[in-house]
């Protein structure tokens, strides 16, 4: 799954170095490697060029010099996708943010921040601190990934649980369309006129042009936190001590899953919890707000835990307990990456109540195709994780991992699920977008993906299946 | 397409006549007549029975050229945008109104448009659940019409607005097609977010016919303080200490020139600033105390019930009153651009935490200062969105808030 270099004229490559500089355009097929590939390995797409531009009068240049020389480019940000969205295909030109990465303001009074797209998402937690604000949206790739990526991903975290996911929070966008016209959209207290442009384009999957600028709301810290850690024999009683906790009507910040592969490969790793080896399942439980309410409430949580056969249940007393174990959860996937070269991360979301179900199937498909999986999830949101641990060099492992990863997804749509809760569709789950979107749904998405980009230049060979893809320049 | 000419009675009778042929009278409302609305001259109201009939309609329409208004089930009547010509066929979600599914477990609910959100919460109330969605309007609002407007009341503060709480939808759009949009599990990523586009699109891209939604815990304590200043500035001064509180509240309200409680003898305030908190009775009672720091003992409190009948009284009124005037600021703002639009005692509802600014029954004098219109190349995009879903133009918008 790879696709040799294709190269950019010469007089385009002066063009754009005379707008970031000559450094700031990479050309050398040996520097290229770093950015044929994001979080997912197995798909290798080396771009034509790397371009960096440092400001929005950059970045709105350089798309405008793409469209004016009709390149096909997509946006870049840490490359911790892990859908592989911003995979260089058709020898797209990549225009990665890394230079813009800035948080331009912390606004205290009204709890908001403006941020440079490439601003890296624990940023802003840290410069929002001092003000006893954060940021919410916090994907366990927090320390890598940027704010853009977060955008174009409308990505989740584990605390997205009680307080939603990227797109509740963003405010206002400045956009560069295909084309280099800039657009403000919202920001400043407006909302967008019309229709919500947006809620549009978070999630657009970087499809809709490039985010230039992000304003985002800032929560107030909760009083306080509690963490609580429960150990079972099985994923499955896990599973349904959290099913409980949610029809109890208990509202955790985080209801965190790992299992016990996931737990071996942190435990083995610098990332170490002191997480028993033998447990088949972590649950990781927290609860934040006003501090006189979280005893009431991990009270209620442990005896939950306990009824549906918790063999032990800890509480994370210090504040360093705490954080070791969001480490371990965090860096969990991470530390798979010493049990197998390769890693396939599925991202399907079933409906809470069929959280024990659904493991108890994904385990048997395991089995069956005689593969490692190793789950760590966000629970709460009935947002599953499998990971599909291979070696890409052995072709009929690769070949089980594929149609292994098939049977899990179709499991997760018959239980009322969807494929991909917050990775995107990238280019990995194209193929299965229609076991989830009809016709008609997917022939809507690719006219309003022309009503942004007509030519077919922004990053291309996304979301959706070829035959959706339409360009107004095709003869069709 | 140029509109068609202005209504006649002959053309409303010609789309009744269809609509009556092609779904049964069952479908026109009331049964056999054409409904005499104030706002328009005998507008045909059609009321499908699902999807498929809605889908029939608008594919008539649109090979016909009909002016076509989706709405909810109509408890007020749509503020039509001068200067645009009425439409020749309403399409109400009114008998769209069951419950499809509903599993409590899973703290989510797919219902039928037609729903009204008092429907909605006496389903709920029984399994310890609720919608926290108060939109102007009060609680006879369709859920279809809330999501089509899109338009979020003072429990945004908390809870976010109704794009945050939307799972998935159908929207059956200016062509014809039935789009099943989003899903009806809480995080779900799977192409692009035609959910948040069709929310608040205000019946311009299409009917919505049913939604699923996400759920919450039905709070243990619901309390309102209230403090009644003597002045708007001081109302002002104190709405901006209570933003500044660690704790995100339910909601936060400052209203002017009204009455908080119409029932009452008492003279009407200057101005009151609402606070509205909801959780378990400890965390209640410790912001509670929290906010008498800042704001000193309110004036009174309600609670339960009362605090909740008192929010649904408050947002009747501001999605009733007409004309409406509606403005967004940020919240560090909302004082000045009070100052700009000189209510002079006519009444104003403020939310404080999202910067939204209601006047009711009056039309400030001035238009906004630096109000983003986003431009040329903003409205020119618009525009191709539009035609994706209504090639036709037999949705245009023409409508202020107030339809659902
Ligand atoms: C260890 C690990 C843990 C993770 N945990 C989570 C998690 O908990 N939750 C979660 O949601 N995700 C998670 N992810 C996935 C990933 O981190 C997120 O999708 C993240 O938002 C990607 O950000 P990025 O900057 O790396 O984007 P990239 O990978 O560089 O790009 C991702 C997509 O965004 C587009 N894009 C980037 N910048 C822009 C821009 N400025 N304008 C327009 N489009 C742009 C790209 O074209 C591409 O389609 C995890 C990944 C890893 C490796």
């Amino acid at each position: 799954m790879s696709q040799v270099t294709a190269t950019l004229e010469p007089s385009l490559i002066r063009t754009l170095s005379g707008i970031v500089g000559e450094r700031a355009v990479i050309t050398d097929p040996e520097r290229l490697l770093v950015y044929e590939s994001d979080g997912l390995t197995q798909y290798r797409y080396p771009p034509s060029a790397v371009v960096l531009p440092a400001s929005v009068g950059e970045l709105q240049r350089v798309i405008r010099t793409l469209h004016e020389a009709d390149r096909p480019f997509v946006a870049r940000g840490a490359g911790t996708g892990l859908s592989g969205g911003a995979l260089a295909v058709d020898g797209a030109v990549v225009v990665t943010t890394t230079r813009m990465n800035r948080i331009l303001e912390v606004d205290v009074e009204n709890r908001r921040a403006r941020a440079e797209p490439g601003a890296i998402n624990a940023h802003l937690t840290t410069a929002a601190a001092p003000f006893g604000l954060y940021y919410a949206p916090d994907p366990s790739s927090q320390s890598a990934c940027t704010l853009g990526g977060n955008v174009a991903e409308n990505s989740g975290g584990p605390h997205c649980l009680k307080y939603g996911v990227t797109t509740r929070y963003v405010t206002g966008l400045t956009v560069v369309l295909p084309d280099g016209e800039l657009l403000r959209l919202g920001g400043m207290g407006q909302e967008t006129p019309g229709l919500d442009l947006v809620g549009l384009f978070v999630g657009s999957e970087g499809c809709f042009g490039v985010v230039a600028e992000i304003e985002v709301q800032l929560l107030p810290r909760p009083e306080g936190v509690r963490t609580l850690l429960a150990l079972f024999d099985s994923l499955e009683e896990a599973a349904t001590a959290v099913s409980r906790i949610i029809e109890t009507g208990l509202l955790p910040a985080a209801l965190e899953i790992m299992d016990q592969a996931t737990i071996q490969a942190v435990e083995d790793s610098v990332f170490a919890a002191g997480i028993p080896r033998d447990a088949a399942a972590a649950l990781v439980v927290e609860f934040d707000g006003i501090e006189v309410t979280l005893d009431a409430e991990m009270a209620a949580a442990r005896e939950i835990c306990q009824d549906s056969g918790a063999r032990e249940v800890r509480t994370a007393a210090q504040a360093e307990e705490r954080e070791a174990l969001w480490k371990g959860r965090k860096k969990a996937f991470g530390a798979m990456g010493r049990i197998a070269p390769d890693l396939m991360v599925q991202d399907a979301t079933v409906p809470r109540s069929r959280l024990p179900q659904v493991l108890a199937r994904i385990g048997e498909i395991g089995r069956r195709y005689d593969l490692l999986v190793a789950n760590v999830f966000h629970a709460g949101d009935g947002n599953l994780h499998p990971n599909l641990l291979f070696d890409r060099n052995d072709p009929d492992e690769l070949r089980r991992v594929e149609e292994a990863s098939r049977e899990i997804m179709e499991v997760c749509i018959e239980a009322g699920g969807t494929i991909t809760g917050e990775h995107g569709v990238g280019l990995d789950k194209r193929k299965y977008l229609p076991l989830v979107l009809s016709h008609s749904v997917l022939e809507a998405m690719g006219q309003v993906k022309a009503a942004f980009d007509p030519d077919g230049r922004c990053n291309p060979g996304k979301v959706l299946p070829d035959e959706y893809l339409i360009s107004t320049k095709d003869p069709r | 397409m140029t509109p068609p000419a202005a209504d006649t009675s002959g053309l409303a009778d010609a789309v009744r006549g269809r609509v009556e042929e092609l779904l049964g009278p069952e479908a026109l409302h009331p049964p056999g007549e054409t409904l005499q609305a104030a706002a328009s001259k005998l507008p045909v109201l059609a009321v499908p029975a699902d999807a498929e009939e809605a889908a029939a309609l608008l594919r008539v329409a649109g090979e016909e050229g009909w002016r076509v208004l989706p709405r909810g089930s109509t408890v007020h009547a749509p503020q039509q945008v001068e200067g645009f010509p009425s439409p020749h066929l309403h399409l109400s979600s009114g008998r769209m109104a069951d419950i499809l599914d509903y599993e409590p477990a899973d703290l989510t609910i797919r219902a039928g448009a037609g729903v009204t959100l008092e429907a909605l919460d006496r389903i709920l109330a029984p399994e310890g659940q609720w919608l926290p969605l108060d939109p102007p309007g009060g609680d006879g609002v369709s859920l279809g019409g809330v999501a089509a407007e899109g338009v979020a009341g003072p429990l945004s503060a908390a809870f976010g607005r109704p794009r945050d709480q939307l799972l998935g939808l159908t929207l059956i759009d200016g062509r014809g097609r039935i789009l099943e949009l989003g899903g009806r599990v809480v995080k779900n990523v799977a192409g692009f977010d035609l959910v948040r586009l069709s929310c608040g699109s205000r019946g311009t891209l299409g009917m919505i016919s049913q939604l699923s939604l996400r759920l919450y815990p039905r709070p243990g304590a619901d309390r309102t303080l209230l403090w009644t200043l003597g002045s708007l500035d001081d109302g002002v001064e104190v709405a901006r200490s209570l933003a500044g509180l660690p704790f995100i509240p339910a909601s936060l309200e400052l209203l002017a020139g009204m009455d908080p409680d119409p029932g009452s003898a008492d003279p009407v305030p200057e101005a009151v600033v609402l606070l509205r908190l909801v959780g378990s009775e400890t965390g209640v009672a410790r912001v509670e105390r929290g906010t008498r720091e800042l704001a000193g003992s309110p004036d009174r409190v309600l609670n339960g019930e009362g605090s909740r009948t008192a929010a649904i009284q408050r947002s009747t009124r501001e999605g009733t009153v007409r004309p409406l005037h509606r403005r967004h600021t940020l919240p560090a703002r909302i004082g000045r651009v009070l100052e700009e639009l000189e209510p002079a005692g006519r009444p104003v509802a403020v939310h404080v935490l999202s910067g939204t600014i209601r006047c009711l029954g009056w039309t400030p004098a001035r238009e906004p200062s630096g109000a983003g219109g986003g431009g040329e190349a903003a409205s020119a995009l618009l525009s191709r969105l539009r035609r994706v879903f209504d090639p036709e133009g037999i949705l245009p918008g023409a409508w202020r808030e107030g339809w659902a």
